[in-house]
């Protein structure tokens, strides 16, 4: 009897040891991949990436903020084009307006990885944790912080889909059919990868659908501006409630959605930027871009939204900028950059100067190249712009005694650059407007105008064209000129003409034409230099986008 | 008591706690189920209810309650004699007495719980005759040492009767027919007859068992005898393991083994080696088999090999998936050494060696000072310029050179900088073992001292190491024991460069009072230990304990736990001055890192083996389970402006560099197995092994996975009809079939997780420090890599076993490997676009040969001959999607993995030698169009030059890989008297290496090479019509003719690609990386001879020792080769990175190394 107790106390024990052993806790890792986000600080660290992602790119060349300024540039009638040089850029190919290929993948990939990062912490917030991820956070935090960091994640999203739906889709056509498909569109993290290779693919009219969403969502969830009890951080270069609605106002302009009744135009969200912004014009036009020196913010009083460049821990991710030297001719990062004066520092690469057509229609040159009163007289000529001499006038006579030959071997003619951006000494770590207040009022000029307010329009654009109106060069004050602007005198493109002038190689021209329905013209190019259909190209501007590249394309064929 | 699963607490805490708490209630298990055990028939009580039963009955039921069992003759107990007995709780011996009341029989308790039945006075035989009662039989059993064997069976041939031996090895039959035959067998010695022939005294000898069917092997999670094995393994003992002068398992195990192919990863102290049994089974994960060492999983690394009794090799999934997820790369099994000598033993061996380097810098083709200007003056003059060459030109380049150098002082130095790298290398090896066994048990224990200076200065290491294995037997039924041994390893790494022979080493000028010439550049002064140290010192301690408990109740069944561990902790330690600091950071002082690595490793096994005869059935059975917990913390940290002059990190240092201080791995598995064999008749087998595992490495989806195996045997030499034939011993077919896996998969690949990067911050970094990132997304479903196995296979044995061996052959489909399936870029990963997956499928098989003979045996002459030779191929059979339907394969540098070719072929340009008019190098040209479109490698039937454009967009398809496609060695042994002599040769063929060193120095560049090929001196390309063996010496590789891609050319096989010609050069030919410069690795290598003398027996007793042998040989004697490289054997075998095997960049050779020992036994 006493044996069969042992057989069935060894039995039993054995089969519990044996049992027992199949639970999962064994295998629980000590160290798992950590979830990111535990605290409102945590939390913190989730919009970063998003503008890292759009001002630094991945590895510093593919952030979508100069990889769009510098296309448009290249690619619209502004940029003029130094024959025979092909540095960095693809440039025989964007001159010719070849969308054969795209010009740089990395600007693709560095978006989605912005948005998919995005999209993990708003699936986080809104789905994991019901939009309440910090239930023990005060009230003050749950405001100020989280509902700031959401808006911020719904704003960078906007602003890379519509980087990409401009990008890669044909411009958008109000009162069209919008149901051009190509670009994957990601609001969620796939979960698989079955998911990844087969994702939906949205048509223009969805995504700024979703731009428009995001970007109202933002508005709804952004501060005014910086308060304390915020996270120290979003002072510098982050985006706020106002540079949403300067994009929203973008986007609604491309929409076609002007002005009107309500929020949901374009003028509606620029007024309330103009009226409760507390946002004003700088002094000079180059205080924009200086004031920054060795501070972290940009205390513009016209900035908006700016880039931040001016940490030096930064510098390693501060290349994005690096494309806007493709119009600037300068070498910025080194210690010894800077744009014209002293610091000016040559580089090769730089081939894209303003065009020659586009400095007679902004009526700065004349029929030879040489200067106009209308630019001596403009403080942004002088400030903002960099003019060069051919080499052939290199031993001419009545040469001015401070002009700079340009040094490229090739260059026998005059040009003129955009030097904005590096003027300082330190201009690596010069922090760059994105959205400042010249653009909104510059908009709202247009618009006002299209809708017939044309005295309205005028106003606004006195205040862009007295700022940079030099007394002493032109002997008078600007209100006496010829060139005050009444609703009698303004006209269309004046408004055009003053835009380049101001916004140049800073925010987007062919945008702006689009939102116009106006032509994109050839610039310095001739019909027969450029893909066929791609001279003046007229709305809808059909071709003008490129198509996802065949490496991506590849992938969802072969699924 | 009532347990149940939520009394377990320990299973809902921490799992450190839970598990050793699994292992205290196993221990509570044995001791509760051990206590009521008594010893004896006269304590051990039962009850018995019989009516009209018979013997038979009475002793099954005595054996299935108790551990005894019952031995008689058949021709004198009549077992079916009808008995009753009702007996209550009463010991076993009155329950006998009882039984046997009135029958003719008698009992008599024997040792190992035997009960002998035997019958009284004189007893009849099978023919009814009456024999006379023999006086008893008595004798010792020892070993071929002398050693007293306890346990050793003996049994009255044809009969169940017999003994064994007591703890003095002494023996006593009482009832022996006269003309009856004794057998004497023993586990893992040579069975022995010997006939009775009226004596009354036998003492006997028994020979171990080196290679015959008696042999025991051990598999997983127990032994087996050879003959019953199905699996394919290879066994090594431990003889063979102390021969070469290495202190490393690994080096001792080459070429001993069908099947597995060891190669030494460098010639330094403590160089890693690289092992693969049956080839490559992996692209990606890794193929290195799994060991087992005394039943915990680690690495082989440091272990004595004086300590290991033997090494098994399980290479087929028969033997291998009892291992489950990590038997795919093969197993190997290492069983350290236990006492089992009743007098005790202890063992002093010592050894001394030098070594030195195989090769020289002139024997591999260096040029000298005179050579090296000759070809950079005529690649100048070649190229049109005619000032002459100044080495201020290369140095200058080089910030740190701050005192200049001119041609002429150049030319007039000769140095031997080969000399400043490398010495004459010696070791010292010393280890004392002691082992005692008694009955109760044995201990072993063993010192181990190993001292090593390779032949690389600076480069040394240091080994001290012990052991002590003990067993212990409280009571008859149960077998404790311990296994500990403790690793203390230092050393030094030294390194090795290569210098400008015209560069001078030494200054006694130099003003910063080093006494080197440019000090802050010069690599000899860079490794001086005045100015740079590389230290590294490891603790290791493996070890663990064991129970094994006879189950009383249950004949054959035993159950086992065993608790193991292996801790180590890695300190490095790195110090460079500030006079040898490069100058581009000046002023930062000395620098210094440290580092610290933990590593951690549980193990823990419970299982049951069930051993049991019924007439012609043998079963056994094993089933258990086993978990392993291991993780690895790591601290580093470096600073800079160090404060003191010890070679040290010191206290307080200027400036802090890096610190880290995180668990950077952690693994867990739990598994359950199982294993049943069958044989019946002694000659028909079949097995079944299955294993459930379940591992950390997955997520809780994919977690478990089940790997069953599935074998049969036929022992053909037990059929009559061979019987018969007296030159057969053994034939035996053997197949099997079945799956295992591969569980060295990357971590982190299951699960989807962030990253908080500075990388990917943005703002100021003082206030917000990262942003977060997307890093990688999780595959769920990723497993293991799953390799099905088919095995066929022959063990035979011929002319009494003087011939033995095995032939197999297998075949290895791996299914599932893990390979990264790219993403489209809209994935927005920041990890990299990609997802693993298991995708991507590949066979190999090959076929094995071994064959061990004794050519000749007589009186004092013995000779034997071991040899193995194992060949290996593999084929993929398909990759990603992705890299399939693109044709385009893994391509990793020079080499390319693609479907329908072997694993890592090399994709280098086919060379076409030099062009005798235009002075260049040629390659075969390949249909570019067509392999683009297809992904078909062929050429056009043109050679066009070697220019670097050409180079990179030219492949070849000749599927040579630097894998082995055979492998094996050849050991021939010979005695005489007291002499003994070993050869051991070592080889490997068809793979093939490239040697980057020979490639890089082969061309004049604009001198920046340090060294130069010396041929190129007389036999590079002059002029035109000169077929020579290099083309024309040209400056900065830049030549006049060169090729122009698109050019129009109607002559030719394409229509397109014609010859240019530019006046004074202007095509580059720089990168010369072609298959001009990919050979053959085959070699055969004298491993080494070993001459050794046994001093005679009668001179031992005079002395009062028991043995005593010395010693010479030599290691690495001689090596067969027509690679012309340092080494075909090394190579860095870090498979997954680019650099890796088959990629010779110019390391140092192994050494040549003579020792001189002695092996002394009291």
């Amino acid at each position: 009897m006493k044996s069969y107790i042992h057989y069935i106390l060894f039995c039993g024990l054995f089969s519990l040891i044996i049992s027992s052993c199949q639970n999962e806790k064994f295998f629980e890792l000590q160290r798992p991949p950590e979830f990111p986000w535990k605290s409102v600080s945590d939390f913190e660290m989730a919009p970063p990436q998003a503008y890292n992602a759009a001002f630094y790119g991945l590895g510093g060349w593919g952030g979508c903020y100069g990889e769009d300024l510098t296309l448009d540039y290249i690619l619209s009638d502004v940029g003029g084009f130094i024959k025979g040089t092909s540095e960095g850029l693809n440039a025989d190919q964007l001159n010719l307006r070849n969308f054969t290929n795209p010009p740089d993948n990395s600007t693709f990939e560095s978006n989605y990885t912005g948005i998919n990062s995005i999209n993990a912490a708003l699936d986080w917030f809104y789905e994991t944790s019901n939009g309440d991820p910090f239930p023990t956070a005060s009230e003050f935090n749950k405001e100020k912080n989280i509902k700031r960091i959401v808006g911020e994640l719904h704003f960078m999203r906007a602003y890379f889909y519509f980087s990409l739906v401009r990008h890669n889709h044909p411009a958008y056509q109000p009162g069209q059919v919008n149901d051009f498909k190509a670009l994957p569109y990601i609001i969620h993290v796939p979960k698989s990868q079955s998911e990844i290779l087969s994702p939906k693919f949205g048509t223009t009219q969805e995504f700024y659908d979703l731009i428009e969403a995001d970007l109202q969502k933002a508005v709804e969830m952004l501060p005014q501006k910086f308060e304390t009890g915020m996270h120290p951080s979003y002072q510098y270069g982050r985006a706020n409630k106002f540079a949403a609605e300067a994009l929203l106002a973008r986007v609604y302009m491309l929409m076609g959605k002007h002005s009107g009744a309500g929020k949901n135009n374009a003028l509606a969200q620029l007024d309330d930027i103009i009226q409760n912004g507390q946002y004003e014009l700088e002094k000079n036009p180059i205080d924009n871009f200086t004031k920054d020196k060795d501070s972290y913010t940009n205390e513009s009083k016209e900035n908006i939204w700016y880039a931040f460049y001016a940490d030096a821990a930064n510098m390693a991710n501060g290349f994005s900028d690096l494309k806007k030297s493709y119009y600037t001719r300068c070498f910025p990062w080194n210690d010894g950059g800077g744009g014209k004066g002293v610091h000016f520092n040559y580089c090769g690469w730089h081939q894209y100067f303003l065009s020659e057509y586009m400095c007679k229609r902004i009526g700065w040159w004349d029929a030879d190249s040489t200067l106009t009163i209308s630019a001596k007289r403009d403080k942004r000529f002088e400030q903002t712009y960099y003019f060069f001499l051919g080499r052939n006038k290199y031993k001419g006579e009545g040469v001015p005694p401070d002009s700079i030959y340009d040094p490229h071997p090739k260059v026998n003619y005059n040009t003129l650059y955009v030097d904005k951006y590096f003027r300082e000494k330190n201009t690596p770590s010069a922090n760059m407007p994105v959205i400042r207040y010249a653009e909104i009022l510059l908009n709202r000029t247009i618009l006002r105008f299209r809708a017939g307010d044309k005295q309205g329009a005028a106003d606004d654009l006195n205040q862009i064209r007295k700022r940079a109106w030099d007394d002493k060069v032109a002997g008078m004050d600007y209100e006496s000129s010829t060139e005050f602007l009444t609703g009698s005198n303004i006209t269309e493109e004046i408004i055009h003409t003053e835009r380049i002038k101001e916004l140049s190689g800073e925010v987007e021209w062919i945008p702006y034409l689009q939102s116009l329905q106006l032509p994109i013209t050839l610039g310095d190019r001739k019909e027969t230099e450029v893909v066929p259909g791609m001279g003046v190209v007229n709305p809808p501007y059909k071709g003008w986008y490129w198509p996802i590249s065949p490496q991506e394309l590849q992938f969802y064929l072969s699924k | 008591m009532k347990l149940n699963r939520n009394s377990l607490s320990f299973f809902k805490d921490g799992q450190l706690k839970k598990y050793y708490l699994i292992m205290r209630l196993t221990w509570l298990l044995i001791l509760i189920l051990t206590l009521p055990i008594s010893a004896s028939v006269w304590s051990q009580t039962m009850s018995v209810k019989l009516k009209n039963s018979t013997l038979q009955e009475l002793f099954v039921q005595i054996e299935k309650s108790s551990n005894y069992r019952f031995f008689y003759n058949n021709d004198d107990v009549d077992v079916n004699q009808r008995i009753s007995v009702d007996i209550e709780e009463k010991t076993i011996g009155t329950i006998l007495n009882s039984a046997l009341e009135g029958l003719p029989y008698s009992f008599k308790e024997l040792e190992s719980n035997l009960i002998l039945i035997e019958r009284k006075g004189d007893k009849p035989i099978s023919n009814g005759t009456i024999i006379q009662k023999q006086n008893p039989i008595s004798g010792k059993v020892t070993d071929s040492s002398g050693s007293a064997l306890p346990g050793v069976s003996i049994v009255i041939k044809g009969t169940t009767t017999g003994t064994i031996t007591d703890v003095n090895g002494n023996y006593f039959i009482s009832i022996v027919p006269d003309n009856s035959i004794l057998l004497f067998s023993f586990m893992g010695m040579k069975t022995q007859e010997i006939t009775i022939a009226g004596k009354s005294t036998i003492n006997v000898t028994l020979a171990e068992e080196s290679f015959g069917i008696e042999e025991v092997v051990a598999i997983g999670y127990g032994t087996k005898k050879k003959i019953d094995v199905l699996g394919s393994v290879a066994s090594v003992s431990s003889e063979d393991l102390v021969k070469t002068s290495s202190s490393s398992v690994l080096n001792a195990l080459q070429g001993r083994a069908s099947g597995i192919q060891i190669s030494q990863q460098s010639g330094m102290a403590g160089s890693d080696y690289t092992v693969k049994i049956r080839g490559i089974h992996s692209i990606n994960s890794g193929n290195d088999p799994l060991w087992i060492i005394d039943g915990m999983p680690g690495s082989a690394n440091d272990l004595n090999p004086s300590d290991i009794q033997s090494v098994d090799v399980l290479k087929d999934a028969s033997a291998t998936a009892i291992y489950g997820s990590r038997g795919s790369n093969g197993v190997i099994i290492i069983t350290t050494k236990m006492g089992k000598s009743d007098k005790g033993e202890i063992s002093f061996n010592y050894k001394s060696g030098v070594s030195n380097v195989m090769k020289t810098p002139s024997d591999y083709g260096y040029a000298n000072t005179t050579q090296w200007f000759s070809v950079i003056d005529e690649a100048r003059k070649n190229s049109g310029i005619n000032t002459p060459w100044e080495p201020m030109d290369i140095l200058n380049i080089n910030p740190d050179i701050v005192k200049p150098l001119s041609r002429q002082e150049a030319m007039n130095t000769n140095n031997n900088w080969f000399d400043q790298f490398t010495r004459q290398g010696t070791f010292q090896d010393m280890n004392l073992s002691s082992s005692r066994g008694t009955d109760k048990g044995s201990v072993f224990f063993s010192v181990n001292y190993y001292n090593q200076k390779s032949v690389i200065r600076h480069d040394d290491q240091r080994k001290i190491s012990g052991r002590i294995n003990a067993d212990f037997k409280p009571v008859k039924i149960l077998n404790l024991g311990a296994r500990v041994n403790i690793i203390n390893t230092t050393g030094n790494s030294g390194s090795y460069t290569k210098m400008y022979p015209w560069r001078p080493i030494y200054d006694a000028n130099d003003l910063e009072g080093t006494g080197y010439w440019n000090v802050h550049s010069n690599q000899v002064a860079q490794i001086d230990s005045k100015y740079n140290l590389n230290s590294n010192e490891t603790l290791r301690g493996i070890g663990g304990l064991y129970a094994e408990l006879s189950i009383p109740f249950i004949q054959g069944l035993s159950l086992r736990t065993e608790g193991s561990f292996d801790y180590s902790i890695r300190n490095t330690s790195n110090w460079q001055s500030a006079k040898i600091r490069s100058l581009q950071s000046p002023n930062d002082g000395s620098a210094a890192g440290e580092g610290s690595k933990t590593y951690k490793s549980e193990n823990y096994n419970l299982y049951s083996k069930y051993n049991r005869t019924f007439g012609n059935h043998d079963i056994s059975a094993t089933i258990g389970t086993e978990s392993t917990r291991s993780n690895i913390y790591n601290r580093s940290m470096s600073a800079k402006y160090l404060l003191g002059s010890y070679q040290e990190l010191g206290h307080d240092p200027g400036f802090l560099g890096s610190m880290e201080g995180r668990q950077i791995y952690e693994d867990y598995l739990r598994s359950y197995f199982g294993r049943a064999d069958y044989k019946f008749k002694e000659k028909y087998l079949l097995g079944i092994s299955i294993r459930r595992d379940g591992s950390s490495r997955f997520s809780p989806a994919s977690r478990w996975g089940n790997f069953t195996a599935y074998s049969a045997g036929w022992i053909i030499s037990e059929e009559s009809f061979l019987k018969k034939i007296e030159s057969i011993d053994l034939i035996k077919l053997r197949g099997s079939f079945g799956q295992t896996g591969n569980n060295q998969v990357a971590f982190n690949r299951s699960f989807s997780y962030y990253v908080n990067s500075f990388d990917y911050s943005y703002g100021s970094k003082t206030l917000l420090s990262a942003g977060t990132r997307l890093s990688v997304l999780g595959n769920p479903e990723l497993t293991w890599e799953t390799t099905t196995s088919y095995d066929l296979g022959i063990d035979y044995g011929l002319f009494k076993n003087r011939i033995s061996g095995s032939v197999a052959w297998y075949l290895q489909d791996v299914n599932g490997l893990v390979l990264a399936q790219p993403l489209p870029q809209s994935a927005g990963l920041a990890g990299g676009n990609e997802i693993w997956a298991n995708v991507g499928r590949i066979i190999n098989k090959g076929f094995e040969f071994s064959v061990s003979s004794i050519n000749f045996n007589n009186k004092n002459f013995k000779w034997t001959t071991d040899f193995n030779i194992t060949t290996n191929g593999n084929k993929v059979k398909n990759l990603t999607n992705d890299l399939d339907s693109y044709h385009k394969g893994i391509w990793m540098n020079k080499w390319y993995t693609r479907t329908g070719g072997p694993v890592r072929a090399y994709a280098l340009a086919e060379y076409a030698g030099v062009d005798p008019e235009k002075g260049v190098d040629l390659i075969w040209e390949i249909d570019k169009p067509l392999f683009d479109a297809t992904g078909e490698i062929k050429r056009t039937g043109r050679k066009i030059p070697g220019t670097d454009d050409n180079v990179s967009n030219t492949f070849s398809d000749t599927k040579k890989t630097p894998i082995p496609t055979y492998f094996g060695g050849l050991n021939n042994t010979f005695t005489y008297k007291g002499f003994d002599l070993s050869i051991m040769l070592t080889y490997s063929g068809g793979n093939y290496i490239y040697d980057s060193e020979k490639q890089g120095i082969s061309r004049a560049g604009y001198g920046e090479w340090p060294a130069i090929n010396a041929e190129m001196v007389a036999e590079s390309w002059k002029k035109p019509g000169d077929n020579a063996k290099y083309a024309q010496l040209r400056w900065q590789d830049n030549y006049e003719w060169g090729w122009d891609t698109n050019a129009p050319n109607l002559n030719s096989p394409t229509k397109i690609g014609d010859w240019t010609f530019t006046p004074g050069g202007g095509a580059s030919y720089k990168s010369n990386q072609h298959s001009r410069y990919l050979y053959k690795g085959d070699y055969v290598r004298v491993k080494y001879i070993e001459f050794g003398y046994n001093l005679s027996q009668n001179l031992c007793k005079k002395i009062s020792i028991k043995d005593l042998r010395i010693y010479v040989s030599g290691q690495n004697l001689f090596t067969f080769t027509k690679y012309p490289g340092w080494d075909p054997e090394l190579g860095d075998s870090n498979w997954g990175n680019v650099g890796g095997e088959g990629y010779a960049s110019g390391d140092y050779t192994m050494s040549r190394t003579f020792n001189l020992g002695a092996s002394l036994k009291f």
